[in-house]
């Protein structure tokens, strides 16, 4: 495992609580399954996020190994993707309110739209969904697969980037019962904003040259 | 009758509380080491250097060589260090200049030179995973210098 | 329906006299003196000055919290005072032992720091999976040892729950202190999402301490290293850290709580004070408000330090998990409506008042004998000051 990607994955995905939980949820509330039953659906949707994942791994090494040759200039647009990746966490994190990116299209919309039809496959299609759902901490892991020396690497990076995240995910099947579910989100939000500062002082010193953190 | 336990518990709670203020204080030396001693832990090795492995006795002084240390959450880091300690200060000679094994293979894998007066440090390197020293500590009793290693 | 002749003042009638209220002070008279002289009086006369001065001055902030019925008014001036001296004692002790508040690496490595309890949340995690602690310090031996304050810890959030921040922590003071500047607020409106900013901060940390293995608050975030000791600037990273320190206590310590009159640290961004909220959920000490004589004036909602006091929670007739128990809004409150509470027990009754004595006692001790130490070192270094020139 990379500790970088499993750090990445587990600091910003208190963010997937916000994110892939809400379309999660009414689905595994409308099945009923109980908590068993919920992890079998959660595991299918596991599944289909790590295959997207490992998907956009391949690309990041294309992009990385295209583009990332030359040292200086690998850590100049590293640095910058950085900076740009961890602003929009930021705003993401403490300035969108919840539900604003929605306006009727998007995953979750679409996916209780499909969850009436409850084919067994659907809760793979929906973790393949939200792995290219874009979100700020998909960016910034997708900037730091690129950054790795090989494919390996990068199928590495973001496999551990998916384990991090994955453990806020575990405790879905829980949130059903809980009671103030609006108050995790904002909290996860406001966790994950916070770490994009931290991810804008390393996009800023790998810009100018410095050392990297982890 | 639930409703004559909860308030009986209440009230045990809250005057158990008048009781744990200074027992908090009174018995602050014995529950310190009381926790201590029930949950073995330590100073995590990264702050304290680990465990010391060996020892060297010149005669005036002593030097002690730590475990090296990958000590991670889950597993071990690619990168750590081993500590190196002399002392006591005044004992010292100016300059130290010392070797050591640290895989066990009976030949030095470094060799690290101290000068004790301005805290200069030189390190060779005789084995592929030391990496640098990071810079001499001078401590209340002696010197210490961490030496960075790769698994 | 009883109501104070003015906000925070007990009814003539309901006040105790002199000698009972001297009777009630007897027990926490004998226990502030243990406590102060740890068992034997000092023999230098500027240190046996400042244990009398201190000792008098704690016991007649009991003396008046006994005889007038308020709480939170009597509590603050000691709170403050004793943060003010504890910077004061901290910083001084630190020069003379140290050389500077500037912690080395060195230092570290010998493990000379002082462990605080906001460090606490974030060793956790690393001492469940390596029965290692990540700080600097050492595990026992001295008073700021590690396990030391987990002891206080422990003690403090069993018998306070967060009451703690109001009559423990060492730093809450100087929050509370800038927050009571001025008479009136100038920022009245905040965005009550921001309230939860201190559970994603205790988040963030335990976090990336735990993949870290570093304290990662202390490292960047804590605003208190401005007055206590920070790590000694060698690079540009530690000059940032510096910056930070000193920019987060400047606007979480002292401009937003004068501008607002609250605990902005405390309330907004303190993740010990989050972590801490759990433990009211176990402690037997509540704040409530009684309905039927509630007249919904939201003077508490106004004045609570630490935003525990919403439209909701006052629909709930308690005060959320965050609560303080510092008291305000009961002196504040001018129906009586709002008072503490032990859990269990009948909420009607009249007995409000032995509830308040079996808070304040536990509450006082712990706040007494954690400032009485740092307000005796802090006098008897200004009485060193001002007849030796020389502080040290």
């Amino acid at each position: 495992m990379k500790p970088d990607g499993f750090i990445l994955g587990l600091s910003t995905g208190t963010a997937c609580i916000a994110t892939c939980a809400p379309i999660l949820i009414p689905y595994l509330l409308g099945e009923g399954k109980g908590i068993l039953g919920n992890y079998g659906t959660l595991g299918r949707f596991l599944l289909g996020r790590l295959f997207g994942y490992l998907l956009f791994a391949v690309l990041a090494w294309t992009v990385g190994s295209a583009i990332l040759q030359e040292p200086v200039r690998r850590s100049l647009i590293i640095g910058m993707a950085y900076i740009l990746f961890s602003g929009l966490l930021i705003v993401y994190g403490f300035f969108k309110k919840a539900g604003a990116s929605c306006k009727g299209d998007c995953d979750q919309v679409r996916f209780r739209r499909l969850s009436a039809i409850r084919p067994s496959w659907l809760p793979v299609a929906a973790g393949f969904a939200t792995a290219l759902s874009f979100c700020p901490p998909f960016l910034l892991a997708f900037t730091g697969a690129a950054d790795q020396a090989g494919l390996a690497m990068s199928l590495l990076f973001f496999f551990s980037f998916f384990l991090g995240t994955s453990l806020w995910l575990i405790l879905v099947p829980f949130i059903g019962a809980f009671r103030r579910f609006a108050v995790l989100q904002t909290v996860g939000k406001m966790a994950a904003g916070s770490m994009g500062i931290y991810y804008l002082y390393t996009g800023s010193l790998l810009l100018t040259g410095g050392l990297k953190l982890w | 009758m639930m409703k004559k336990l909860k308030s009986f518990l209440g009230y045990t709670w809250a005057a158990a509380a008048i009781i744990i203020a200074p027992a908090t204080f009174l018995g602050h030396t014995y529950f310190s080491h009381a926790i201590a001693t029930a949950t073995g832990v330590t100073v995590h090795p990264r702050f304290s250097g680990g465990g010391v492995i060996k020892t060297i006795d010149h005669g005036g002084y002593i030097t002690s060589m730590h475990r090296p240390v990958f000590d991670a959450l889950f597993g071990r880091t690619h990168e750590g260090f081993i500590q190196i300690k002399w002392e006591p200060a005044a004992a010292l000679p100016q300059v130290i200049t010392e070797g050591f094994d640290y895989d066990g293979d009976s030949r030095d894998d470094f060799m690290v030179t101290l000068n004790t007066a301005t805290g200069e440090t030189a390190l060779t390197k005789r084995h592929p995973a030391v990496l640098d020293h990071e810079k001499s500590y001078r401590l209340r009793n002696g010197w210490a210098v961490r030496v960075m290693l790769k698994r | 329906m009883v109501k104070k002749d003015r906000a925070g003042i007990m009814p003539a009638t309901q006040q105790p006299g002199i000698g009972k209220t001297l009777l009630l002070c007897l027990p926490m008279i004998l226990i502030t003196a243990i406590m102060l002289s740890q068992g034997q009086l000092p023999s230098d006369p500027s240190r046996v000055t400042a244990f009398l001065a201190a000792f008098i001055f704690i016991n007649a902030i009991f003396f008046l919290m006994i005889r007038t019925g308020e709480t939170d008014r009597w509590r603050a001036i000691l709170f403050v005072t004793y943060a003010v001296c504890f910077v004061i004692s901290f910083i001084t002790h630190l020069i003379e032992s140290r050389g500077s508040m500037a912690i080395s690496q060195a230092n570290m490595i010998e493990g000379l720091t002082p462990f605080c309890h906001i460090v606490i949340p974030m060793t956790l995690v690393p001492a469940a999976l390596t029965k290692t602690i990540i700080f600097p310090g050492t595990i026992v031996g001295t008073k700021t040892a590690i396990a030391s304050m987990f002891v206080l810890w422990i003690g403090s959030s069993l018998a306070l729950g967060r009451g703690f921040c109001s009559w423990f922590c060492f730093f809450g003071g100087l929050d509370e202190g800038f927050s009571r500047l001025f008479k009136k607020a100038r920022i009245k409106k905040i965005d009550l999402r921001w309230t939860y900013l201190p559970y994603a901060v205790l988040l963030l940390i335990v976090l990336v301490s735990a993949v870290s293995l570093a304290p990662f608050y202390c490292q960047w975030l804590c605003p208190f290293k401005t007055v206590t000791e920070y790590p000694e600037i060698t690079s540009v990273k530690t000059a940032l850290q510096a910056v930070i320190f000193i920019s987060l206590f400047i606007a979480l310590v002292m401009v937003l709580p004068a501008l607002t009159k609250r605990r902005m640290q405390c309330g907004l961004f303190c993740p010990m004070g989050a972590f801490q909220s759990f433990t009211n959920k176990i402690n037997v000490f509540e704040i409530r408000i009684d309905p039927g004589k509630c007249i919904q004036c939201k003077q508490c909602i106004a004045t609570c330090p630490t935003f525990s006091m919403t439209e909701d929670t006052l629909a709930e007739g308690k005060t959320g998990m965050t609560c303080v128990k510092c008291g305000k809004c009961i002196d504040a409150c001018r129906q009586n409506a709002i008072s503490y509470h032990i859990k269990g027990t009948p909420l009607t009754g009249g007995k409000e008042e032995i509830y308040r004595r079996l808070f304040i006692y536990p509450a006082f001790i712990f706040l007494a004998t954690m400032s009485g130490g740092y307000v005796q070192d802090a006098i008897a270094k200004t009485i060193k000051l001002f007849t030796t020139g020389n502080i040290f």
